[in-house]
């Protein structure tokens, strides 16, 4: 039985990582130092390691809550959320494993077409793909609700001026 | 980009995203519900009434000024008493609406696997039983 230690190391937000390992997505836990780990054991000699950063964006629901939220902080103005910048990690390497194997995946700062991660590893790597792209198709969907708040604010402003001249 | 699928986030850790954050709404929700009825007692009240004085006027377009001559003289300081009034005679809902939102915050900040919100949690459960105790005070005296 074979043994792959995996750690990542300075992400900047660690609760929207998934890592992928032969398809099978990792439980990771916080280490000592405040990095992720997990293990995997497996018989093979060689194993696919995927990294994918998660957006917070999704679909028609997920549209209609982000409206939701909006309406309940006032507009956005008492919104805590950071900005999302579409940014997704295609990160993809195939390890020849040992019978105990180490990687070490370091994040550097995110931007686009630029090489995300840089990896530290005992065991032979072969790196099929290693870059931050941008989702335009998340990015079509932030633009929509970008649309949706603005229109959602101007019939705000007009029902409140038709209220007032009504009520006079 | 060839393959977009592959980078869509799985629902439950969307679904996890969303409780947490409306869990960070809540607490917002919840300091500023606190503030406002601690406000009479403070001089967070100027803040407050004005703040909410120019929320009105942004969102009805400046109508309100047109409409109601009176409005003007709202923006008078002399008008605050009246406000601290009001915000007084609100207890009997803003308390458990409070409690209510901050038992909810805990819980949505909960659901965070990765990150434990202590320092959200714990003012939380202060903000709680400093309510109750202004329940106990109001009910006593």
């Amino acid at each position: 039985m074979k043994e792959l230690h995996l750690e990542l190391t300075g992400y900047p937000c660690k609760d929207n990582v998934l890592v992928k390992i032969d398809g099978i997505p990792m439980e990771l836990t916080n280490s000592k130092n405040k990095n992720l780990i997990c293990k995997y054991q497996t018989e093979k000699e060689k194993v696919k390691v995927e990294v994918f950063k998660l957006l917070d964006v999704g679909g028609w629901l997920w549209f209609i809550v982000q409206l939701f939220f909006f309406i309940i902080t006032i507009f956005g103005l008492l919104d805590v959320h950071h900005k999302e910048k579409c940014l997704v990690i295609d990160f993809e390497i195939e390890v020849e494993l040992k019978d105990k194997s180490e990687i070490t995946l370091h994040f550097n700062t995110i931007s686009e077409n630029q090489r995300p991660i840089e990896i530290e590893t005992n065991s032979p790597v072969k790196e099929i793909s290693n870059v931050a792209l941008v989702d335009t198709k998340a990015k079509k969907v932030m633009k929509k609700l970008k649309m949706a708040k603005i229109i959602f604010v101007v019939a705000t402003i007009i029902i409140g001026i038709i209220i007032v001249i009504a009520v006079k | 980009m060839d393959n977009q699928d592959k980078f869509k986030t799985p629902n439950k850790a969307l679904v996890r995203m969303q409780v947490v954050r409306l869990g960070k709404i809540l607490f917002t929700l919840q300091v500023i519900a606190s503030i406002a009825l601690a406000s009479p007692f403070t001089f967070a009240i100027y803040p407050l009434y004005y703040a909410a004085l120019i929320l009105l006027t942004l969102f009805t377009g400046f109508t309100l000024f047109i409409a109601y001559p009176g409005f003007a003289s709202w923006w008078d300081p002399a008008r605050i008493y009246n406000f601290t009034i009001s915000i007084l005679d609100t207890w009997k809902y803003m308390i458990p609406l409070i409690l209510i939102i901050s038992l909810l915050s805990i819980l949505c900040l909960s659901f965070d696997k990765n990150k434990k919100h202590l320092g959200r949690m714990l003012a939380s459960i202060i903000m709680m039983v400093l309510v109750i105790i202004y329940v106990l005070f109001r009910l006593h005296f």
